[in-house]
C-alpha cells in the first residue's frame, strides 16, 4: 500500500501527535483570526464534507464532525503550520468522524452502504454552483463518449447498485473484467473532472 | 470485493472502493490507517466521492443489457402483431367481398384493377347538384360577391370588404416592365475587344 506524506508532516505545531499542547518550547500562539478561520472554511469545507461524508455515509453525522472540526480550528487552528493548516483539518475532523462512528452500533452497514445513495445538499456560492454544473455537464459529456462496455458497469454499479459480483453474474463476464472495466471510465472520468476544477 | 493484492493498485481505485462499501471489514480498517495519517489518501476521498455523486446525478448513461434486449423483445412481439393485424384485415376484405367495396385482384393487371376501383368509388360530377359545383372559371365581381354575401346572410364588416378589393387591385395586371438594356448599363470605359487581346 502507497504510503503518503507522513504524519509528522501534517503534525501543528506546537502539538503533540495526540493533540495536546506541547510542553516544550514552542512559541506562545495567538488563536486564529475570524477572517482566517472563515479563509479555511472558504476554501476546505466542501472537500472536507466529502471527505467525511465518504467515512460516515451520513450528512448529519458528517456535519457534526465537521463542525467539532471547525470549533477545534477556532480553539486550536493556530498551533498548525499555515503550509499543513489544510490536513491539520482533515485530520482533527477524521478524528471527530471516527469517534462518531464509534458511537453508532451499525459500523459494518455504514461500511457497505454506497456513498452516492446518501442525499446531500451542500451549501455553495454562486461561482461554486456555476463551477459545479460545469463539472457535472463535463462528467455527462465524458460519461455519454464512454465505450458502451463501460457505460455498462459504471451504470450498474453506481444507478442499479449492483455490486461487482453481481455485474460480472448479469452480464456474464469475468469478476476482473467487470473492476477493470469501472477502473478504467473512473479513471477517465477523474480525469475530465479535474479538468474542470475551479 | 477489490484485489488488494495487486502490486500497484491506485489510490484513486481504492478510495472509490471504499466510497462504494466494496471493500471487506479488513481491507477497510487498512484503508482507514491510512486515512489516518496521509492527507493524499483523505483528499482522493473527497475526491471518489465528489465523482461518483456526479455520475449517479448523471441521467445520460447507457441502458444495461438486459432492459435493452428487453426492449428488443417487445418490439419484435409488436410487430409480430402489427403484422398479423394487417394479415386478419386483407383476409377479411378476401373472404367477406359484400360489403360495397369490391374485392381487390392480384392479377397482373393489379394496377389497372386498382385504379378501376378508385375511378368507379368517386362521384359522377354530372351528378352532383349544381350549387354544390365550383366553378374555377368564374370570374365573380365585386359586386357579384356582395350579392352572394347579402343572399347568405353573412354580415361581413366594410373593412374586410376594402381589404378584398385592395387585394383584388393589387392583383390586377400592371404595366409591362420596360426590359433592361444590358448596353447602357455598361460603362462606356468597359473593356473592348482591344483591351481583351492587349491583355
Amino acid at each position: 500500500m502507497t504510503k503518503g506524506p507522513d504524519e509528522q508532516h501534517e503534525r501543528p505545531a506546537g502539538k503533540s501527535s495526540t493533540g495536546k499542547p506541547s510542553t516544550g518550547d514552542s512559541p506562545p500562539a495567538t488563536p486564529l483570526d475570524p477572517a482566517t478561520i472563515n479563509e479555511l472554511y472558504q476554501q476546505h469545507a466542501n472537500e472536507l464534507r466529502r471527505f467525511l461524508l465518504g467515512v460516515l455515509r451520513d450528512p448529519q453525522a458528517a456535519a457534526d464532525a465537521m463542525q467539532s472540526a471547525l470549533v477545534k480550528a477556532v480553539e486550536l487552528g493556530h498551533t498548525a503550520a499555515d503550509e499543513t493548516r489544510k490536513a491539520w483539518l482533515f485530520r482533527v475532523a477524521y478524528h471527530e468522524a471516527l469517534a462518531t462512528r464509534r458511537r453508532e452500533t451499525t459500523t459494518d452497514r455504514i461500511l457497505q452502504t454506497a456513498v452516492w445513495h446518501v442525499s446531500t445538499t451542500e451549501r455553495e456560492s454562486a461561482a461554486e454552483s456555476a463551477s459545479r454544473r460545469e463539472q457535472a455537464a463535463a462528467v455527462r459529456a465524458a460519461l455519454a463518449r464512454l465505450p458502451e462496455q463501460l457505460q455498462t458497469v459504471v451504470r450498474l454499479r453506481i444507478h442499479d447498485n449492483l455490486t461487482f459480483a453481481e455485474i460480472a453474474a448479469r452480464l456474464e463476464i469475468p469478476l476482473g473484467t467487470a473492476l477493470t472495466r469501472m477502473r478504467t471510465a473512473l479513471a477517465k472520468l477523474k480525469a475530465v473532472l479535474t479538468e474542470h476544477e475551479p | 470485493m477489490t484485489n488488494m493484492t495487486e502490486p500497484e493498485h491506485d489510490l484513486d481505485w481504492l478510495a472509490f472502493c471504499y466510497a462504494a462499501g466494496e471493500l471487506d471489514t479488513q481491507q477497510a480498517a487498512a484503508f482507514e490507517q491510512l486515512l489516518a495519517t496521509d492527507q493524499d489518501a483523505r483528499e482522493r476521498l473527497a475526491a471518489a466521492v465528489a465523482l461518483s455523486q456526479q455520475i449517479a446525478e448523471s441521467p445520460d448513461l447507457a441502458p444495461a443489457a438486459k432492459p435493452r434486449r428487453r426492449t428488443l423483445e417487445r418490439l419484435a412481439w409488436l410487430s409480430m402483431g402489427v403484422a398479423l393485424l394487417v394479415g386478419a384485415v386483407w383476409l377479411g376484405r378476401s373472404f367477406f367481398p359484400d360489403d360495397g367495396i369490391a374485392p381487390l385482384s392480384l392479377d397482373k393487371n393489379g394496377n389497372m384493377a386498382l385504379a378501376a376501383a378508385w375511378a368507379d368509388s368517386l362521384e359522377d360530377p354530372a351528378q352532383t347538384p349544381p350549387d354544390e359545383v365550383i366553378d374555377e372559371t368564374d370570374t365573380a365581381t365585386p359586386a357579384a360577391t356582395d350579392e352572394l354575401i347579402s343572399e347568405d346572410g353573412l354580415d361581413v364588416p366594410d373593412w374586410m370588404l376594402a381589404a378584398l378589393g385592395g387585394d383584388e387591385a393589387a392583383t390586377e395586371p400592371t404595366e409591362e416592365e420596360p426590359e433592361l438594356n444590358y448596353d447602357e448599363l455598361m460603362p462606356e470605359d468597359s473593356l473592348d475587344e482591344s483591351t481583351l487581346q492587349e491583355g
